[in-house]
């Protein structure tokens, strides 16, 4: 797949510099581009697979791929733009309003990339109709991320596969879709399953970071930040009273390794594990029952092990 | 039922070895979804191969 991802950034500079002309837009965004391409690109590789799952066959999945990657990065900036948490990204050193337009220029040229991706003229407008009609789904998921209402679980799972597990339906649809396959449910489930999986392992990752992005020091809601407010007890009562705003940020920056102690013997960590796991199983055990090449379903695995 | 599992095997009332070798007696009362979940993450720590049980990048 390494070889696929060299590919897939390739192309989405190729991409920037055919859909714009040469000029400051297509500057920042090829800048933005190489800074994106430094991350793993796991949305592009479920473009991949699911378009050999699906035998695929007419050869342009990666520019398909790449179309996808280009509105995951417009939605990675404004995601860092809203949250103010990625201070050493270069869209987070660059002019907020370039930064802004960049990404909404890039919004509107995956979609027309995308459609580009296939040969035929009525699949291609299936796709870019599919990959609207997820970018809004996750906006929707945002917007409640944002105005952060998740006072239980049920709302936050909620909000999660609301925001999250959209772009994993967008990236393994566009696979079936570009092999040529129609619009497949039962991957739609298992990817949404996927999805919620993933962004319960990042809560479990940003609740015990200490830094710019921790959940806590920002005092932004999560899984295992729900289950820590509910079960710390009261040896832990800083950490309510912190997360609730009645004491400062100064009063807390030294306790990282009580945080941790409470993490672990509240159960946080265990209880967001166990439910990211519940959903990966899910994911598994779907993904077994589609039909699809079955070599290509074992790399799929194999990958997201 | 599997809250209160999580409670006790996070505070150490209820023994993390035991649930591993006698998951069926110990685990009375939890669904089989959550038990095997529940078993993955405990073993996946165990075995030092991946620090959540499903652990990817």
């Amino acid at each position: 797949m390494e070889e696929f991802k060299t590919r897939i950034a390739d192309k989405m500079l190729e991409l920037a510099r055919g859909w714009l002309d040469d000029g400051p837009l297509r500057s920042y965004t090829e800048a933005f581009i190489r800074e994106k391409i430094k991350e793993p690109m796991v949305f592009g590789e479920l473009v991949i697979y699911h378009y050999y799952m699906f035998r695929g066959h007419e050869g342009n999945e990666v520019e398909t791929a790449a179309a996808i990657e280009l509105a995951i990065l417009a939605c990675d900036i404004l995601d860092d733009l809203e949250d103010g948490d990625a201070p050493s990204k270069l869209w987070m050193n660059t002019p907020p309003p370039h930064a802004l337009h960049v990404a909404t220029s890039l919004l509107a040229m995956a979609p027309l990339a995308l459609a580009a991706s296939v040969p035929d003229e009525l699949a291609g407008a299936r796709l870019a109709t599919m990959m609207n009609r997820q970018l809004l789904h996750s906006a929707e998921g945002q917007m409640l991320d944002l105005v952060d209402q998740m006072k239980d679980e049920i709302s936050y799972l909620n909000m999660v596969g609301r925001k999250s597990a959209p772009f994993f339906v967008m990236s393994c649809m566009a696979g079936v879709l570009a092999a040529g396959s129609p619009w497949n449910e039962g991957v739609a489930i298992y990817a949404c399953e996927l999805g919620i999986a993933s962004q319960i392992k990042n809560d479990v990752r940003d609740l015990l970071r200490w830094d710019e992005k921790s959940d806590f020091l920002r005092r932004k809601g999560s899984l295992p930040m729900l289950w820590l407010m509910e079960n710390a007890g009261e040896e832990y009562g800083w950490i309510t009273d912190y997360y609730s705003g009645r004491i400062a940020v100064d009063s807390v920056l030294d306790k990282k390794a009580q945080f941790r102690e409470a993490c672990e013997k509240s159960g946080a960590i265990l209880y967001a594990s166990v439910q990211g796991r519940l959903y990966y199983n899910r994911f598994c055990s779907l993904l077994e029952q589609t039909d699809a090449e079955p070599v290509w379903k074992d790399k799929l695995l194999q990958r997201f092990s | 039922m599997f809250k209160e599992m999580i409670r006790q095997l996070a505070s150490g009332i209820a023994d993390k070895e035991a649930v591993l070798f006698n998951a069926s007696v110990q685990l009375a009362g939890i669904s089989v979804e959550e038990q095997k979940a529940l078993l993955d993450v405990l073993k996946g720590n165990e075995e030092q191969t991946s620090f959540f049980g499903y652990g990817w990048n």
